[in-house]
C-alpha cells in the first residue's frame, strides 16, 4: 500500500498513518492523529489503577508498595516495590490485533517474561513464560479480580507441564495506599 | 547462617524470580551496559535541520536490569522498557504509546551502534508486515543519535522514518 509515494517524508507518514507507529516526523504536515485507545477493551485493565499497599492474601502485612500507572492514554505502567528490594515493573496494553492484552515484565532478578492474555469477563488473566533457575520452561498464569472493596486479587500459579496442571504460585492483594 | 536465612526468607516470598538469592553480579556483565550511553535526560532534535523533536528520560532501573523510556513531544507521548537477555544474547525493547502501538524490538550492538529491529504486521493485511528498525549512535560529545528506518520487503531495501539527535538537558 505505499507503492507510489515518492517522498521518504510522504512514505513515513503513510507509514506512520497505516501502521500508527511512532515517533512521526516533526516536519511533516500531518493532521492531528485521531484519538486512539477510545474501544472499551482499553479500559478492561483500569481497575488495576492506582497506589497500593500490597500483602499476602488473607495476611496483614504489607510486602510491597506498587504504583499502576496509566500512560500515554492507552498503556498501564507497573512500578512495583516490594520490602525485600527486589523491584520490578511492567508495560500493559490492549493489543486490538490479537484482541488480547500483553504485559511485558522485567526485575531486578533478572527476569523478563512476555505474558499474553486478556478480559474474560471476571478477571485480567495473563499467562508467560517465567523460567526457574534450572531454565526450565514454567508458565505462570496471572488472574487479577476486582473486590467488591476495591481491592484487587493478583493470583498466581504456575505450570511445569505447559499447562496440563497448576499449582498455586502467588496470591496478593491490593488495597489503596493511604495517601 | 544470615544468608541461609535470607535464601529462606526469599523462597518464603511468592513470585518465581524472588525464590533464589540475586548474585552479586547480576545484570552487571559489559553487554548488560552496553546501551548506557541512551541514560539521561535530554533534549532531542532533528539531526539534519536542528528542529526541535522531543523529549526523552531514560532511566537505570530494577538493579541496572532494565533501562525505561520516557517519551514527549508536543501531543504525543511513548515509552519503552529495555533489557538485555543474556540466554539470547540479544537487547530487546517493547515499546507502546498514544497511538495504541505495541512494539517488540529485538537487536544488539553492531559496529558501535545499539541496532534493534522490530516486525509490524500490518492491521489491515496479517500477512503483511513492515520491518522498523532503530539504530543509537553514541557520539564523541556525549550526544546520542537515533536513526530509524523502515523496509517493507523484509529488509531489502530501506527508507528513513527519523533522524533525530538527543543532547544532555540539566544536571
Amino acid at each position: 500500500m505505499f507503492d507510489g509515494y515518492g517522498g521518504k517524508i510522504v512514505a513515513a507518514v503513510a507509514l506512520a498513518a497505516a501502521l500508527m507507529t511512532t515517533p512521526v516526523p516533526v516536519q511533516a504536515q500531518t493532521p492531528a492523529p485521531p484519538k486512539a485507545c477510545l474501544s472499551p477493551e482499553f479500559s478492561q485493565f483500569d481497575f488495576w489503577v492506582g497506589r497500593w499497599d500490597v500483602s499476602a492474601t488473607g495476611k496483614p502485612a504489607v510486602v510491597a508498595h506498587s504504583l499502576i500507572e496509566k500512560v500515554y492514554g492507552c498503556g498501564i505502567r507497573e512500578n512495583w516495590a516490594p520490602n525485600n528490594g527486589q523491584d520490578g515493573g511492567s508495560l500493559s496494553i490492549y493489543v486490538p490485533a490479537e484482541k488480547g492484552w500483553r504485559q511485558t515484565w522485567i526485575d531486578s532478578g533478572g527476569a523478563h517474561v512476555d505474558f499474553k492474555g486478556g478480559w474474560t469477563g471476571k478477571a485480567m488473566v495473563l499467562t508467560g513464560d517465567w523460567p526457574g533457575p534450572d531454565g526450565k520452561p514454567n508458565l505462570v498464569r496471572m488472574t487479577y479480580t476486582l473486590g467488591a472493596d476495591g481491592s484487587v486479587r493478583q493470583a498466581g500459579e504456575a505450570s511445569a507441564d505447559d499447562g496440563k496442571t497448576w499449582k498455586p504460585a502467588f496470591d496478593f492483594t491490593y488495597r489503596k495506599a493511604a495517601s | 547462617m544470615k544468608a541461609l536465612i535470607a535464601a529462606l526468607a526469599l523462597l518464603a516470598c511468592a513470585a518465581p524470580a524472588m525464590a533464589q538469592p540475586v548474585p552479586a553480579d547480576l545484570c552487571k556483565s559489559a553487554e548488560h551496559h552496553a546501551f548506557d550511553f541512551w541514560i539521561g535526560r535530554w533534549a532531542v532534535t532533528e539531526t539534519k535541520t536542528g528542529k526541535p523533536a522531543g523529549q526523552s528520560l531514560i532511566e537505570r532501573l530494577y538493579n541496572g536490569c532494565a533501562l525505561r523510556e520516557n517519551w514527549s513531544e508536543p501531543g504525543f507521548t511513548g515509552g519503552s522498557l529495555n533489557h538485555y537477555d543474556a540466554p539470547a544474547g540479544k537487547w530487546r525493547q517493547t515499546w507502546t504509546d498514544a497511538s495504541g502501538a505495541w512494539r517488540e524490538f529485538v537487536g544488539g550492538m553492531e559496529d558501535g551502534k545499539m541496532v534493534m529491529t522490530a516486525r509490524v504486521v500490518s492491521p489491515r493485511d496479517a500477512a503483511k508486515a513492515v520491518l522498523v528498525r532503530m539504530a543509537f549512535t553514541p557520539n564523541p560529545d556525549g550526544s546520542v543519535r537515533q536513526y530509524s528506518d523502515y523496509s517493507r520487503d523484509d529488509g531489502k531495501t530501506w527508507a528513513e522514518r527519523y533522524d533525530y539527535t538527543y543532547r544532555k538537558v540539566g544536571g
